[in-house]
């Protein structure tokens, strides 16, 4: 499930790095805590310290990584299946979602874990980065997508800040699964299937690009 | 079916659309005071058919209960004028569709599985769609089937809407609030029933058993291994919904006699030997099937007659009823018509409306055949109900008047008086009698 970065190991050398990623989850979990060192953490696990070092260059590349690892699950359950090639933009954005959070059940107790060191909302926790980067170069490739399908509209400057917006998305729908309570997180579902609606409804051409066009009428001719 | 492009998000929007529809019907009042004030002959029909479409809207936009409502609103053609019901009787057929991997998921979360893995096709799109959910069209071992899937969340969603429907529902429809309460409560445990698919599948399995030697009638097969609580699997009925059926089509006398008989014995026979009926003759959940049968498909709101309510209620379908005075008196005490403690005026007053009342809904009990495609008889009932809606004193009344065990009979025969009328049908209604 997890992918070291970009390096060219032999097949043996991931699930190596999967077990460490499973050993440091299972130590978060457990103590509550970051290990004290990678010294102390390879003792414990009968590891040797280099063999760390020659996955991951610290404990936050390990997290970051991990966290990648989450959507490239994702990309790759979504890829394989057959049906998914038909869906339209939105579809595929939805069955995104829908999938992340089947992805993200699987391992919810260390994701809220996680999810409480971001306190400031502005700044972007370290373990998020690969996250965010790896959603990001699946987003433009769906924006555009739908922007030649014409589910979504071109606007000059402003469809640029796109890709940030749909960041913006997933971190709701992440905070908002975060606390959610209901059963098998069915109001997840829910919010999911309206933002995104609600989010096609802004960025589809409509009300938006017809009051543009009339203020532009207007101003060219007062 | 066009999909809607969006949905009113949290509680807070959901009860904004009500309060601007609220605003908006204030709108029409004036509005209708204005013309009034210029042409003193205004009647109230386009008031209603302006506030009507107004709610209609709002309510169409939102999924699960508050469109149930509408339905629900719809059904009791007596508290309405005919405005509100055409408007109303579309509800069933608006509700926006929800995503396909929506879809997929819900299927993944019941069975583990993806549509396309359990069934050898599966229509990308809805069918149909129901008020709670929407219906697929699968295929498996080349037999069709109807696969109905459950808007998530509408469970939870049953109770808030019910209160936030309140104020508008009381000034609307002009309630009082003592029979508000009894009624939502009332309607708000069936429908938190509806929305049990499980409770659902049982149903069907059981009442289409048991009503199986009925003629003219078909019931479709169910599936417990595709179902769960949120997924309902049943065989595809070849036709059209009844509703849409009489839109694009029309019955010849023979067969639209042969339907409208068979819809009939269908309640009376559940009524009358099960003692607990499907209590949603919408148009929407019958099927005309190809051969000119009539298929029932949606069991999901069932009434069970409650063994002391059932003597109670149908004495007043005895024939004697109208001439034996004490006895009808005595049946409106027992039904709570009228309270021991209600004023000599009042009692006059009430006794007078549910004399009217049940002359009028009884009527077809009284001969051994009625013509359901009276119009006359239909409009006699309307002109009752908008008098009953305008009446101060049935609205001041504090008391809820009539027991809530009979809102769904009512509501029952409203819908298939409703549903006959609409067929065009004369039928026997002296087969089944009170037992």
């Amino acid at each position: 499930m997890l992918t070291t970065k970009k390096s060219k190991k032999k097949p043996e050398s991931v699930s190596i790095a999967e077990t460490i990623i499973k050993a440091y989850r299972e130590y978060v979990l457990t103590q509550g805590k970051k290990p004290a060192s990678v010294f102390s953490f390879t003792k414990d696990n009968g590891m040797k310290e280099e063999d760390f070092y020659s996955y991951f260059g610290s404990f936050e590349a390990l997290e970051r990584s991990l966290w990648k690892g989450y959507i490239v699950q994702v990309k790759e359950k979504l890829t394989t299946d057959s049906t998914y090639i038909s869906f339209s933009v939105r579809e595929k954005i939805l069955a995104f979602y829908f999938t992340l959070a089947e992805v993200l059940k699987g391992d919810r107790s260390f994701v809220i874990h996680q999810l409480k060191e971001w306190k400031n909302p502005a700044k972007l926790p370290s373990f998020l980065k690969g996250f965010k980067s790896a959603f990001e170069e699946w987003i433009v490739q769906l924006i555009n997508e739908g922007k030649q399908t014409g589910e979504i509209a071109m606007r000059p400057f402003l469809d640029k800040q796109y890709d940030s917006v749909f960041w913006l998305h997933l971190v709701f729908i992440l905070q908002f699964w975060n606390k959610d309570d209901s059963a098998n997180f069915e109001k997840t579902d829910m919010a999911i299937e309206k933002s995104v609606n609600l989010a096609f409804d802004l960025i589809g051409k409509g009300v938006l690009d017809n009051a543009f066009d009339f203020g532009k009428f207007l101003y060219q001719n007062k | 079916m066009k999909e809607q492009k969006s949905i009113p998000i949290t509680k807070v929007q959901r009860a904004t659309k009500f309060i601007t529809t609220g605003a908006k019907i204030g709108g029409n009042y004036l509005k209708h005071y204005s013309k009034k004030l210029v042409n003193p002959s205004t009647t109230t029909d386009q008031l209603h058919e302006d506030n009507a479409t107004d709610i209609y809207q709002s309510l169409s936009e939102l999924k699960g209960s508050a469109l149930k409502i509408a339905q629900m609103l719809s059904m009791d053609k007596n508290l309405l004028p005919t405005a509100y019901q055409q408007q109303f009787a579309m509800a069933q057929y608006s509700a926006p569709p929800l995503s396909f991997p929506l879809v997929i998921r819900t299927f993944e979360k019941s069975f583990g599985k993806k549509p396309n893995e359990l069934f050898e096709s599966f229509s990308h799109t809805a069918r149909n769609a129901a008020s709670m959910g929407q219906v697929h069209q699968a295929t498996l071992k080349g037999k069709k089937l109807a696969v109905k899937i459950q808007y998530p969340g509408v469970g939870d969603s049953i109770k808030s809407d019910l209160a936030m429907v309140k104020p508008i529902a009381l000034r609307m429809f002009k309630l009082n609030p003592a029979e508000y309460d009894e009624y939502i409560e009332e309607v708000q445990i069936r429908m938190l029933e509806e929305a049990d698919y499980t409770l659902e599948l049982e149903r069907s399995m059981n009442l289409s058993v048991r009503c199986k030697g009925i003629p003219n009638l078909v019931f479709p097969q169910y599936y417990p291994e595709f179902s769960s609580a949120k997924i309902l699997t049943m065989d595809w009925l070849e036709g059209k919904p009844l509703g849409e059926f009489l839109k694009t089509e029309t019955l010849t006398q023979e067969e639209s006699t042969r339907i409208g008989q068979a819809m009939w014995d269908f309640y009376h026979f559940q009524i009358h030997q099960l003692k607990e009926l499907h209590a949603d003759p919408h148009p929407g959940n019958f099927i005309i099937t190809t051969d000119k049968k009539l298929g029932i498909i949606d069991f999901g709101c069932v009434k069970v007659i409650p063994a002391d309510f059932y003597p109670v209620y149908f004495q007043l379908l005895g024939k004697d009823i109208l001439q034996n005075k004490p006895k009808m008196l005595k049946a409106f005490y027992d039904l709570r018509f009228i309270y021991e403690d209600d004023s000599e005026k009042d009692k006059k007053f009430f006794i007078e409306i549910f004399t009217e009342l049940i002359e009028l809904l009884g009527r077809p009990f009284r001969t051994p055949q009625f013509d359901f495609a009276d119009n006359a008889y239909f409009q006699a009932i309307f002109k009752f109900g908008e008098r009953l809606t305008n009446m101060k004193e049935l609205r001041e009344s504090k008391k809820a008047r009539g027991a809530k065990h009979a809102i769904y009979i009512n509501r029952t025969y409203f819908g298939l008086y409703n549903l006959l009328n609409e067929l065009k049908a004369t039928v026997n209604t002296s087969s089944w009698v009170p037992c």
